[in-house]
């Protein structure tokens, strides 16, 4: 997977002018056990222990119809939704920020990869870990996405589900990818404490 | 685990256990899934063996520990590499600039020691971001407004010593000249204070910058002197609104009157933010119309005639894009200015400027509404949220797939030159970028115009795509050294860069057979001589490792 045309591209062209980029290894690692971050401090790194990883809260980017329904699909799970706009934020100064002031709790969404991107890189901070992430299938705007697979991580990763699901696999290992230029936008993401992950792998 | 480069792991082991002393076991990082989060992720080098990469990573959270492992450090010659929050991406991140080093993560220093409204005036740490200094602003109610870079999820300190910008008034907007005051942790693990705070009991380290003697804070900025453990800045008095009014001509020419104007205005101090350039028939956005794209706001479709006479017009047929330009009313160039202060004096700094501007034959004006600050919620959808203080990511967003952008790029790495505030300079760089793209077969660039972070020269930045592709990135490499020569060959140097390139620019620096990082290297060989402090960062070497990785 490589990029057909490499340009070096004036800051403010840099939407214009396109070039096709694989997806497959920008996606970060999703380390199994990882130690303690550094801004958190180690006593935050032990998070209770539970008998499924739950997200405190689940994430969507709104400009997705596929997300829109995916935020619909969940409305079920007794866990707040929040929409976004493509940036997070607006999000973080309104409601991760406090939330993560309090405590490093686990969150997932569906979302761009800036976005998660993002929200990874503050999540460091906060001894939480990006331990699954999946890229959709789906083209720009389209539908597609793996609705089922979406709801399983908005409801929690269950101790036997990873064991040997194919988000056991992500969880364990470096994350596998949408196919490059074609994939997808979207990305399916649970950021939580790697403890937690661990408690449950094992 | 990994050892630095050419040392035992049995020395490593024992320097680390030093370590573990200074600042405790948890804090000292040397598992290969904690390592890498060091990684620049960006890296121009991706998936190759020059890709940086560090040994371990440890984070203090105080000075003194920064002190201990800097001495432990010498007494090993273990490299460190301190970073405030690593997020420097597009010109570096958090990887060293020499592989093997340890990461010295200071983002537990993260205290906002003072905030002094009267002064306008902070004392921080370098891990306090622009978010937490906003956020501490906002829940105090202070009067005072931060200058952020964009996006603002960086250290204030690591962006001023990286020398980077922001976008309101140029005191502010230049991160470093906007720092009075520095406390240093030096090569040898002593601390020193610069400024007025060197003088025991002074009340004016943040009051005034230059104390008594050699001014040498400048030595501590894009350098590997030392380890910043604190730094003060000046923020600006909140002030009462802010306007922002555009300029529109209809003549290529215009151009140069455009920018004698612009910049006369500017160093009087007439229009006080910065100045954002565009071209509506040349389509090129202004940032903050940039900015409203990456937010993923519909973008209008090109006209197919426009689309066409924007190609001819690039290689120098302009008249006919005038023409259209008047048919259509779309102008040539946009300039729009900025102004801070209070309501009545903005507004007539902006009549004073469209006075002047009035030289220009056809020149028209818009003007945007008048900003009481603070903004309400409302007003701030309305903003650019930086030019008022505000952080954002969005800014991330640069290169991401979008409605207008199927096929986004992995990262990105900025090539950065300092030209002339001229149009004739305008115009003749991008004749030779344009020249050197066809030359290393590069999509050939369309016009483009610069930004105004600094207020007496322009700088274009032009953002390079890092790829998951090694083929494609070392063909990147390739033309960016190259663009560094072009640029050098005509008088323009990069004012910052990745360490890939740190080098090769400050090899084009040559004057008097390289006097300055001749000069550079003297000074690190007698304040550094274990070489323990970023070994090669902006491409200065201890001696040891001189030859050896000189480009």
């Amino acid at each position: 997977m490589s990029i057909d045309r490499p340009s070096p591209i004036d800051r403010r062209r840099f939407l214009e002018i396109g070039a096709a980029a694989s997806l497959a290894a920008a996606l970060p690692q999703a380390p199994a056990a990882a130690a303690p971050a550094v801004a958190s401090g180690p006593q935050r790194a032990r998070s209770p222990e539970a008998a499924a990883l739950k997200p405190h809260a689940v994430i969507y980017d709104e400009r997705f119809e596929v997300a829109r329904r995916f935020a619909v699909s969940v409305r079920s799970i007794p866990v707040p939704v929040h929409p976004m706009w493509g940036d997070v934020t607006q999000l973080w100064y309104a409601w991760l920020y406090p939330l993560w002031k309090r405590a490093p709790a686990p969150i997932a969404g569906l979302t761009a990869y800036a976005a998660m991107f993002c929200l990874e890189r503050l999540a460091w901070d906060q001894h939480l870990r990006m331990v699954h992430c999946a890229a959709g299938e789906a083209a720009y705007g389209s539908a597609g996405w793996p609705m089922e697979h979406a709801a399983v991580i908005a409801r929690g990763i269950q101790a036997g589900s990873l064991a040997s699901s194919r988000l056991g696999a992500a969880a364990n290992a470096r994350v596998a990818a949408g196919s490059g230029a074609g994939s997808g936008p979207l990305h399916l993401w649970l950021i939580a404490s790697p403890a937690q992950l661990a408690t449950l792998c094992a | 685990m990994r050892t630095p480069q050419g040392m035992s792991s049995e020395v490593f082991s024992a320097a680390l256990a030093e370590f573990k002393q200074a600042v405790g076991e948890p804090w000292v990082f040397t598992s290969d899934e904690d390592v890498s989060l060091y990684k620049d992720d960006f890296s121009p080098f991706l998936g190759e063996p020059e890709e940086r990469w560090a040994s371990a990573a440890v984070a203090p959270e105080s000075v003194e520990q920064v002190q201990s492992l800097v001495r432990s450090a010498n007494r090993f010659k273990v490299p460190l590499y301190p970073i405030s929050t690593g997020r420097n991406l597009g010109y570096g991140g958090s990887a060293p600039a020499y592989s093997g080093c340890v990461v010295v993560d200071l983002k537990r220093m993260n205290r906002i020691l003072e905030v002094d409204e009267d002064n306008a005036s902070c004392l921080v740490e370098p891990g306090v971001s622009y978010f937490d200094l906003y956020r501490y602003i906002e829940e105090h109610g202070k009067k005072v407004l931060v200058d952020v870079p964009d996006p603002g999820w960086g250290s204030l300190i690591g962006n001023a010593l990286d020398r980077g910008g922001g976008y309101t008034r140029p005191q502010f907007r230049n991160h470093f000249d906007a720092h009075c005051g520095m406390e240093i942790v030096l090569p040898n693990g002593e601390l020193m204070r610069t400024g007025m705070g060197a003088l025991p009991g002074a009340k004016t380290w943040q009051q005034y910058k230059t104390g008594f003697g050699p001014w040498i804070d400048g030595m501590f900025s894009q350098s590997n002197f030392g380890i910043v453990t604190k730094m003060g800045f000046w923020l600006m008095p909140r002030p009462e609104a802010f306007l922002g009014g555009t300029v529109l001509a209809g003549k290529r020419d215009d151009l140069h009157e455009l920018v004698r104007i612009l910049t006369k205005l500017e160093n009087g101090g007439i229009t006080n933010g910065m100045p954002d350039l565009g071209s509506p028939l040349l389509g090129i956005q202004t940032i903050e119309e940039y900015a409203r794209a990456m937010a993923d706001e519909p973008q209008p479709p090109v006209d197919r005639e426009l689309a066409a006479l924007r190609d001819r017009a690039e290689t120098g047929e302009a008249q006919a894009l005038e023409d259209y330009g008047e048919r259509k009313g779309l102008a040539y160039w946009t300039f729009k200015l900025k102004f801070y202060g209070p309501a009545k004096v903005v507004a007539a700094q902006w009549e004073h400027c469209k006075e002047e501007f009035s030289a220009i034959r056809g020149v028209r004006f818009t003007e945007g509404k008048l900003i009481r600050l603070p903004v309400s919620a409302q007003q701030r959808l309305q903003v650019h949220w930086p030019e008022l203080g505000i952080p954002t990511l969005n800014m991330y967003s640069i290169g991401a797939r979008s409605s207008t952008n199927p096929n986004p790029t992995h990262g990105h790495m900025w090539f950065s030159p300092i030209i002339p505030r001229t149009a004739e300079a305008v115009f003749e760089a991008n004749k030779v970028f344009a020249a050197a793209a066809r030359q290393f077969d590069l999509p050939v660039l369309r016009f483009s115009l610069p930004s105004c972070y600094w207020e007496r020269a322009f700088i274009f930045i032009f953002g390079f795509p890092v790829t998951t592709d090694i083929a494609t990135n070392r063909k990147n490499r390739a033309a960016f050294y190259a663009l560094i020569d072009t640029a050098a060959s005509h008088g323009w140097g990069e004012y910052r860069t990745a360490p890939a390139y740190q080098d090769a620019v400050m090899s084009m620096y040559s004057f008097n057979n390289h006097a300055l990082l001749r000069f550079h290297e003297t000074v690190k060989d007698a304040i550094d001589p274990n070489g323990i402090i970023s070994p090669g960062r902006y491409g200065i070497w201890p001696r040891h490792l001189r030859k050896s990785t000189r480009t």
